[in-house]
């Protein structure tokens, strides 16, 4: 995820992020949303200059799968 | 009696799993707090840790793309160095040419006693992370506030394109906003006779402007900043125009593809 931030473009980050939250429960991917925004935020002027975007998406993200994975049953959670 | 254990189990494992996520996002809201209290604090941090990353990288491509040339044949090695000879050539006259007007224009303007702007003293900076690498359509350069730059410095390729306008400082790095963030407007003049509008960023080095309709533009017409320096801003790619609609929409395109550059200037005087 790391090397994703840094190196690649922000939509393989989000499926690296996706991929991760597939196979474990990756609450680690909340810090590298925090790590991602540090990094690059600029205030968003269309969103009352909201600066945390990675990390909301990660959040929601990670909810999704939970609630998700509940009604799979490959998962058992 | 039946052991309930399994059931047990999965309920603590619930339970345990609802804490562990509370308290990630718990850890993760403090953080986002510090970072708006202190803005430059854990950004900082951020950016001491990645830059050897990206310069690494950027050392590590150029290596392999110059390597590269090793493995093609001589002679369309010397095929592409005339051709680059040949546009050398071109460039240097369209150059010259291009230096007869600047002394015009600079000519012009002091006939009408318009102030000159000063010299403008700039820093060169390579690009470590592009507008790809994240959803806000920012850079980040490798000169900071120990090469002179300040916030809001005007950030320009090739001399004479604006792209944006330096955001965060530190020590040896910098955030540039690039005019095309979304939701940014910029006001610019656009064509030869320079009409006012507001051009809106809609990310990737894309404007959009709303325009009066039979005003003159063309596509292709250039879009400068309202000062009198002669810097482009965007080029009209597109113009799109509903019969019933008294306004036109006009689409602007920096002419340089914002995730390919490598080096920009950063004015420090302006």
């Amino acid at each position: 995820m790391f090397g994703s931030l840094l190196f690649l473009p922000w939509w393989f980050t989000v499926i690296a992020a996706i991929a991760f939250l597939a196979y474990f429960n990756a609450y680690e991917i909340l810090f590298w949303g925090l790590f991602g925004d540090f990094l690059y935020s600029a205030s968003v002027t269309e969103f009352f200059n909201f600066q945390f975007i990675f990390v909301s998406l990660f959040t929601l993200l990670f909810i999704g799968a939970y609630f998700l994975k509940k009604r799979l049953i490959f998962y058992n959670v | 009696m039946m052991s309930n254990y399994l059931l047990h189990h999965k309920e603590k494992g619930k339970h345990l799993f609802t804490k562990a996520f509370v308290g990630v996002l718990l850890v993760a809201l403090i953080l986002a707090l510090v970072q708006i209290v202190f803005p430059k604090s854990l950004s900082g941090v951020s950016n001491f840790v990645s830059a050897p990353f990206w310069k690494s990288k950027n050392f590590a491509v150029s290596k392999i793309v110059n390597s590269a040339g090793l493995l093609r044949s001589k002679k369309a090695l010397i095929e592409a160095n005339n051709d680059l000879k040949a546009q050398i050539e071109s460039n240097d006259l369209v150059l010259l040419s291009l230096d007869l007007f600047k002394e015009e224009n600079i000519r012009l303007k002091e006939l009408f006693d318009r102030q000159i702007p000063d010299t403008e003293d700039s820093v060169l900076g390579v690009v470590l992370a592009r507008p790809s690498a994240s959803m806000y359509d920012t850079l980040i350069i490798d000169v900071g506030s120990g090469s002179g730059v300040r916030k809001d410095n005007y950030v320009y390729i090739a001399g004479d394109i604006f792209i944006g306008k330096i955001d965060e400082i530190y020590k040896k790095t910098s955030l540039v906003r690039l005019f095309s963030s979304p939701g940014e407007v910029t006001q610019v003049g656009v064509g030869l006779e320079s009409i006012s509008a507001n051009a809106e960023g809609i990310g990737g080095g894309n404007f959009i402007a709303k325009l009066p309709r039979g005003i003159g533009i063309e596509e292709g017409d250039i879009v400068t900043m309202p000062d009198v320096s002669l810097k482009v801003f965007a080029v009209v790619e597109e113009i799109d125009a509903d019969p019933s609609d008294p306004f036109l929409t006009a689409l602007f395109k920096n002419p340089v593809n914002i995730n390919d550059i490598k080096w920009v200037q950063v004015i420090t005087n302006r």
